[in-house]
C-alpha cells in the first residue's frame, strides 16, 4: 500500500511537473516591458511629431528664428525609434501586420523628419530672397532709371508686381509667364552694363527661388504640420495593446495550466497523505488504545509495588497479556508502519518487485489488517479476563487459600482488586472486539471461491516467486464478504511465500487445491517451504507470538480470524523435510457466518 | 531675449525663448518656458510662482533690471560653459584621439587632420592621410562637432561615435581595420588597463574605442568667445565694427543658414543656390555632389551641412573644397554664389571681423 501509493504519487508527480514544465516552456512570454516600451516609444514619437510642427511653425513665423531647436529634435528622434525598433525586434512571432504597421510608422517618422530638413533648407533660402527680393527690385530698377534703361525699370517694376501677385496668389500659369520674363530679362542683361546685368542676374535668381522653392517650402510645412503622424499612432498603439493583450490571456492561460498542475501534483499528495492518514488513524485506533493499556498497566503495576506480591501470579499473567498487546500496537503505530507489518509488504519485500495491485484492495487490506488486529487483541485480553474472573473465583471459594496470606484483610483487599481489574480487563476487550468489528467490512455476497482463488494467485503474482500448481474443485460459492475473502487467502499466500523466505536450495513450489465437503469448501496450500516443527504450530496463530524469529507473523492468526468469521477455520500440518499444507475451510451456508468469540 | 539666472546660462536652450513664455499647450505646462520656471519647487503656487519668474525673464530680457543688457531673440546663441561628459571617458577618449596607432602605419592620428591647437583642423586645402595621400573634402574643424546636426560635409554619419568609423577605415585617411586597431591597443603597455578602469569588465573593442573618442570629442566645446560676453551683456567684448558685422552678418542673410549656438551645423543647404558655384569652378568631382551622395535624392545634389563658423577665424582654408584661402574668399564666395547679392567691401570685412570674434577657449572646463 505504502510503496504503491507512494509510487503512484510520484510518477504522476513526475508526468504533471513535466507537463508543467513543458507547459511552462511552450506558454510564450507576454513581453509586457517590451510592448509597453514599444507604445510608449510610439506615443513618444507622436508628442515629438506634435512638437516638432510647434517648432517648425515658431521658427516659420520668426524670420530671425535659428534651427537649433528644430535640430534638437533629431537625436530625441532617433533615440526614440531605436527605441521601438529595438522593441519590436526582441518580440518574437510579432504579426505581420504589425510589423508593417510599426515599420509604416518608423518610416513616417523618417519622413517627418525629412521634411523638416528639407524644409530648413528650402526657408533659409525663402526667407532670403522674400527679404532681398524688394530690395532688389528697388536697387535694380534705380540703376535702371539712372542709366536712362526706362524699359528695364518699367519691366522690373511689372514683374515685381507679378511677383507679389503671384505670391499672393499661385497659379501655374502666372508661375509659367513670369518664368518666361525673368529669362527674357537675364537673356538681355548682355547688353547692360555689368553691375546692372550683376544685379538683374541676382534680381533674376532670386525671382526664381520664389517660383521654385516658396510654393514647395509651403507643401512641406503644411505636410511638417499635418496631423498623419498623429493619425497613424492610434491605430498602432491599438494594434499594439490588442497583441499584448492577446499575449497576456496566453501567457496567463499557460499560467494558470501550470499551476492546475502544480495543484494536481499537490492534491495527489494531499489524497496520499490522507489516505496514508486514515490508513494510520484506523491503525491509530488500536493505538490510541495504547493509553488506556498504558493507563491500565500501570494502575495496575502500581497497585502491584504497593503490595508484597508484585511477582503474583496472576498479575505477571495480565502484565504478560498487556505487554504483549501493547507490543503489537506498538509495531502497528503509525509511526512505525513496517512493511512486515502487512502480509503484502512482507511477500512484496521477498520477491523484490512490486506486483502491481489495485490500490483500493491495498487500503481495504489495511483496514481490515486493523480490524483483525483490533478483534484478536480484543479475544485475547477477554480470555485473560474470563481466565483471571475464574481463578478468583476458585480463590474466593476456598478460604484456605488466603489464610495462606499472613494478613487476611490485605489478602481480602487484593482479591477485590484483582477482580475489579479483571472487570476492567473484560470492559476493554469488549470494546476492543467492537472495535474490531465496526472496522470489519460488511458486505457480503456470494463468492465462487475457486475464482477469488485464481484472482488472488494471479494479482499477487504467486507465479514470480515459486511455480504454482492448481488444482481446483467445482465447489459452492460461499456467502461473505469477497475483500475478506480475498484478504485471508492473500494472508495464508502471504504465509506460504514467507515459508519460501531463506528457502534458496530447491524450487519452491506450492499446489493450491479447492475441494468440496458437505457444508463447507476447503482451500489447501500444499508448498516444499520450511518445515514448522509441531510445538510451533499452534504458535502461528497467535497473534504476534513469533515476532522474535518470524517478524510480524500475523498472517495466520489473522486468517484464522477472518475463517472463523464464516463459520470456518485454519489450520496448518507440516511434515518435516516434505512439505506442509495450509487448509482453509468455509462454511458455504450464511447463517454459519458469525463472528467467532 | 535671454537671461541668465544663478550664472546658468538659459540661452543655452533655444526652447527658453522670454518672448514664447505665454505659448502654452493647452494642458498648463508652458513649453517654451525657461526650464527653470519649471524646475521651481512643487510646492510653490504654479500660477503665483511660474508667472513670477516669467514676468522676471521678460523684464530683464527688456533691460529693465540693473546689470547687463543681455542680447536675446538673436539668431545666434551663447555655446554653453560645459557640456555632460564622462572625466574618465573624456581621459581615454584624449589618449586615443591623439595616438597614431589608430592607423594602419601608426603615422596618422585623429589629431593630425584636426589639431587642437590649430583650431580643430590641419589648415590643410584637404587632408593627407597615410602614405601621403590626399584627401576628397577640406578637413573641418571637430570643435564643438558635437553641436551639428550630422557629421562630414554630406551629414552620412548622424553621430559622434558613427562618424569614427569613417576615417579609421577611410583608404585616403587612417586605412585601418577595427580588429587591427584593437589588436595594437590590446598588446599595448597601458591601454588594457585604461579601459578596464573606465569600461569595467569589457574587453577592449570597436564599440568602446569609439565611445571614448566620441566623449572627447563632445567635451570639445569652444565656450566664452568675444561674440558670447557680448551675448551675455557684455557690451565691451566686441568693437564696432565687429558689432556693425553681426547687424550685417543678420542683414544680409548670413544667420539665415549660419545661426545657433554653433553658429551653423544644424542644418542642411545648396551650395550654389543663387547662382551655380559649380559650372564656375568645373572639374565636379564626386564630393561635390554632397548629401546627393548620401540620400540620392536630386533636392541633395551639391547640398552640404552648412559648416559652423565658431572657430573660423583659426580653420582656413574654406569651404568644402577648400578654394577658400581666406575668410574674406569665403566671404566673397557666400555673397556671389548663396545670397546672390553684392556688398561693399567695409561690409564684407566688418562681417569677416565678426566671425573672428566667434572662437572661444579651446581650453575650457571639459
Amino acid at each position: 500500500m505504502k510503496s504503491t501509493s507512494i509510487v503512484f504519487g510520484a510518477v504522476s508527480s513526475f508526468l504533471l511537473v513535466g507537463a508543467g514544465i513543458a507547459l511552462y516552456l511552450v506558454t510564450p512570454p507576454a513581453f509586457d516591458e517590451r510592448f509597453r516600451t514599444a507604445i510608449g516609444s510610439v506615443q513618444a514619437m507622436q508628442q515629438l511629431g506634435a512638437e516638432w510642427s510647434v517648432e517648425t511653425a515658431r521658427v516659420r513665423a520668426d524670420p530671425t528664428a535659428n534651427f537649433d531647436g528644430l535640430a534638437a529634435f533629431v537625436p530625441r528622434m532617433k533615440h526614440l525609434k531605436d527605441d521601438l525598433s529595438e522593441s519590436l525586434a526582441h518580440i518574437p512571432d510579432l504579426p505581420e501586420r504589425l510589423t508593417a504597421d510599426s515599420r509604416a510608422y518608423l518610416a513616417a517618422m523618417e519622413s517627418l523628419r525629412e521634411r523638416v530638413e528639407r524644409f530648413k533648407t528650402a526657408y533659409a533660402v525663402i526667407r532670403n530672397s522674400e527679404r532681398y527680393f524688394p530690395l532688389a527690385s528697388a536697387d535694380l530698377i534705380l540703376r535702371a532709371e539712372q542709366g536712362g534703361n526706362k524699359r528695364l525699370a518699367r519691366d522690373i517694376a511689372d514683374v515685381t508686381v507679378e511677383m507679389d501677385a503671384y505670391l499672393s496668389s499661385p497659379s501655374e500659369s502666372a508661375r509659367e509667364g513670369l518664368r518666361a520674363r525673368l529669362q527674357a530679362l537675364t537673356e538681355g542683361s548682355t547688353d547692360e552694363p555689368e553691375d546692372v546685368a550683376s544685379s538683374l542676374g541676382n534680381f533674376a535668381a532670386h525671382a526664381l527661388v520664389l517660383l521654385d522653392k516658396r510654393s514647395r517650402t509651403h507643401e512641406l510645412f503644411r505636410g511638417i504640420t499635418s496631423t498623419t503622424l498623429s493619425e497613424r499612432t492610434r491605430p498602432l498603439t491599438d494594434v499594439l495593446e490588442a497583441e499584448l493583450e492577446e499575449r497576456r490571456r496566453a501567457t496567463a492561460l499557460g499560467q494558470q495550466a501550470v499551476v492546475g498542475l502544480g495543484a494536481g501534483v499537490a492534491l495527489i499528495w494531499v489524497v496520499i497523505g490522507f489516505m496514508r492518514r486514515s490508513q494510520s488513524t484506523r491503525i491509530g485506533s488500536s493505538r490510541e488504545a495504547a493509553p488506556d493499556i498504558d493507563s491500565m498497566s500501570e494502575s495496575l503495576l502500581a497497585d502491584d509495588d504497593d503490595g508484597e506480591d508484585a511477582r503474583d501470579e496472576d498479575v505477571a499473567v495480565v502484565t504478560e497479556a498487556l505487554q504483549t498487546m501493547d507490543a503489537a500496537a506498538g509495531t502497528v503505530g503509525p509511526d512505525d508502519v513496517s512493511r512486515s507489518a502487512f502480509p503484502f509488504a512482507a511477500r512484496d519485500a521477498r520477491s523484490g518487485m512490486d506486483t502491481g495491485r489495485d490500490a483500493g484492495m491495498d487500503i481495504m487490506e489495511a483496514l481490515l489488517t486493523t480490524g483483525a488486529v483490533v478483534g484478536l487483541m480484543g479475544q485475547s485480553m477477554g480470555a485473560y479476563a474470563r481466565r483471571m474472573g475464574d481463578d478468583l473465583s476458585a480463590l474466593d471459594r476456598d478460604p484456605d487459600a488466603v489464610q495462606t496470606d499472613s494478613d487476611a484483610a490485605q489478602a481480602a483487599q487484593r482479591l477485590r482488586r484483582l477482580r475489579a481489574d479483571a472487570r476492567r480487563l473484560g470492559f476493554f476487550a469488549h470494546r476492543m472486539v467492537g472495535l474490531g468489528r465496526h472496522l470489519a467490512p460488511k458486505d457480503r455476497e456470494s463468492i465462487d471461491v475457486n475464482q477469488c482463488l485464481d484472482e488472488v494467485l494471479s494479482r499477487v503474482g504467486v507465479e514470480t516467486s515459486c511455480v504454482v500448481e492448481r488444482y481446483f474443485e467445482t465447489v459452492p460459492d460461499v456467502w461473505a464478504s469477497r475483500t475478506e475473502v480475498r484478504l485471508l487467502l492473500a494472508m495464508c499466500i502471504d504465509h506460504v511465500l514467507r515459508s519460501f523466505q531463506d528457502m534458496t536450495s530447491f524450487e519452491a513450489r506450492v499446489q493450491v487445491r479447492t475441494a468440496s465437503a458437505t457444508d463447507s469448501v476447503t482451500i489447501s496450500f500444499i508448498h516444499n517451504g520450511e518445515w514448522v516443527p509441531p510445538e510451533q504450530r499452534m504458535n502461528q496463530f497467535i497473534p504476534f507470538y513469533g515476532s522474535q524469529d518470524r517478524p510480524a507473523a500475523l498472517e495466520l492468526p489473522a486468517a484464522r480470524h477472518l475463517a472463523r468469521k464464516y463459520g470456518g477455520t485454519v489450520n496448518l500440518d507440516s511434515l518435516p523435510d516434505e512439505r506442509s499444507v495450509l487448509s482453509v475451510e468455509l462454511s458455504v451456508h450464511a447463517d454459519h457466518a458469525t463472528m467467532h468469540r | 531675449m535671454r537671461a541668465e539666472v544663478g550664472g546658468a546660462s538659459l540661452a543655452n536652450d533655444p526652447l527658453t525663448r522670454a518672448g514664447d513664455c505665454l505659448a502654452g499647450d493647452g494642458a498648463g505646462h508652458h513649453k517654451f518656458l525657461p526650464a527653470f520656471v519649471h524646475s521651481l519647487p512643487e510646492h510653490l503656487p504654479y500660477t503665483a510662482s511660474r508667472a513670477g519668474m516669467c514676468l522676471l525673464v521678460i523684464v530683464s530680457g527688456l533691460g529693465l533690471l540693473p546689470g547687463h543688457a543681455v542680447h536675446c531673440a538673436e539668431p545666434l546663441e551663447p555655446v554653453p560653459q560645459q557640456v555632460d561628459v564622462d572625466p574618465a571617458k573624456v581621459a581615454l577618449g584624449k589618449l586615443l584621439f591623439h595616438d597614431p596607432r589608430l592607423s594602419r602605419d601608426d603615422t596618422i592620428s585623429c589629431a593630425t587632420c584636426h589639431d587642437l591647437a590649430n583650431g580643430g583642423d590641419d589648415g590643410r586645402v584637404v587632408s593627407q592621410g597615410v602614405a601621403g595621400r590626399k584627401g576628397l573634402v577640406n578637413s573641418p574643424t571637430v570643435f564643438n562637432a558635437a553641436f551639428n546636426i550630422a557629421q562630414f560635409w554630406d551629414g552620412r554619419a548622424e553621430t559622434l561615435e558613427d562618424q569614427i568609423d569613417g576615417p579609421i577605415q577611410n583608404e585616403l585617411e587612417m586605412a585601418t581595420l577595427w580588429p587591427d586597431v584593437v589588436v595594437k591597443l590590446e598588446e599595448d603597455a597601458k591601454y588594457p588597463g585604461l579601459f578596464a578602469a573606465v569600461y569595467p569588465g569589457e574587453a577592449i573593442s570597436r564599440r568602446i574605442i569609439k565611445n571614448a573618442i566620441a566623449e572627447f570629442m563632445t567635451s570639445l566645446i569652444t565656450p566664452d568667445s568675444r561674440f558670447d560676453q557680448w551675448l551675455r551683456g557684455d557690451e565691451q567684448a566686441l568693437n564696432a565694427q565687429e558689432k556693425r558685422g553681426y547687424e550685417l552678418f543678420k542683414r544680409y542673410g548670413c544667420s539665415s543658414c549660419h545661426q545657433g549656438r554653433n553658429v551653423g551645423g544644424n542644418m542642411f543647404q545648396v551650395f550654389g543656390v543663387i547662382n551655380d558655384y559649380f559650372r564656375k569652378r568645373g572639374g565636379i568631382t564626386k564630393a561635390d555632389m554632397g548629401r546627393f551622395n548620401v540620400t540620392g535624392n536630386e533636392e541633395d545634389r551639391h547640398a552640404f551641412k552648412v559648416p559652423s563658423l565658431r572657430m573660423a577665424a583659426h580653420t582656413a582654408p574654406y569651404l568644402h573644397d577648400g578654394s577658400a584661402a581666406t575668410l574674406r574668399d569665403a566671404v566673397d564666395a557666400m555673397f556671389e554664389f548663396q545670397l546672390g547679392r553684392t556688398a561693399p567691401d567695409a561690409d564684407k570685412d566688418a562681417i569677416v571681423a565678426f566671425i573672428r570674434t566667434l572662437a572661444g577657449e579651446t581650453g575650457g572646463p571639459n
